[in-house]
């Protein structure tokens, strides 16, 4: 199953493609196995809050954003 | 917009990182924020606006519509325990940026899902989020989409009583790249 993660940094956006050998994932498996860094960070799975723990099925899109907090 | 009182709170004085991104001009140097404030917002609509040279600290409650723009989440934190299921706030906004991610916030004090959601977003700590990076961000079309944005929710919740509650954008264009894990 290949899930589509959006990653959100501070200067840009960039898409990863990962390949998981499952029908469905917990949403830090995927990033694990796509090794991306989830410390202090938010998620959405399917265009909605996500935690780590939270289920990753198939063609569910999943975005990885920084958090801002400057003014 | 039509604003009869607005009430600016802020103890910081106009450095040369702020012209840029904003609309402090070069004689407002070492002025009272809020001072330099006045006297733009008088000169661009007639309005004077209430101003204190200092942090919010709980001096008086807040009333009507809320609009944040800080750069701590503890500072955000101590006014959303001010604002939090208070009824005599109807909105309360705020807008985050980090580079150039800009975040903006419009949420309904009292409305439960709201409330849910913003909480969430004021949980974690200064440490938890990305560094303040103050003047970094410092160019005009980052400061003009959140004003932009501000407003937006601003005039659409006062008229039809709609508001976004999570804006983001990432506001110059970045490349993406293609990866696979």
């Amino acid at each position: 199953m290949k899930i589509k993660i959006v990653l959100t940094g501070t200067d840009g956006k960039q898409t990863k493609t990962v390949d998981i050998a499952a029908t469905g994932a917990s949403l830090g498996e995927v990033c694990k196995t796509a090794g991306i860094d989830t410390k202090d960070k938010d998620f959405t799975v399917d265009g909605k809050e996500a935690t780590l723990d939270t289920h990753v099925g198939k063609d569910a899109p999943v975005e990885v954003s920084a958090r801002p907090q400057g003014s | 917009m039509g604003v009869p009182k607005l009430d600016v709170w802020d103890d910081d004085d106009v450095s040369e990182h702020n012209v840029p991104m904003s609309l402090y001009r070069q004689k407002d140097f070492m002025s009272r924020k809020v001072e330099a404030l006045r006297k733009i917002v008088k000169d661009f609509s007639g309005l004077s606006i209430g101003i204190h040279p200092a942090k919010y600290e709980d001096q008086e409650p807040f009333a009507g519509t809320v609009v944040v723009c800080v750069d701590s989440m503890d500072a955000r934190r101590k006014i959303w325990e001010q604002v939090r299921m208070n009824p005599g706030v109807d909105l309360l906004i705020d807008t985050r940026t980090a580079g150039k991610l800009l975040w903006v916030f419009a949420v309904c004090p009292c409305d439960p899902d709201d409330v849910a959601y913003y909480d969430h977003h004021v949980s974690y700590g200064k440490r938890e989020a990305e560094p303040h990076m103050c003047g970094k961000h410092g160019f005009m079309p980052m400061s003009l989409k959140a004003a932009g944005k501000v407003t937006e929710n601003l005039t659409s919740w006062w008229m039809s009583g709609i508001k976004e509650l999570h804006y983001k954008e990432l506001v110059a264009s970045p490349t993406d790249t293609q990866e696979d894990a």
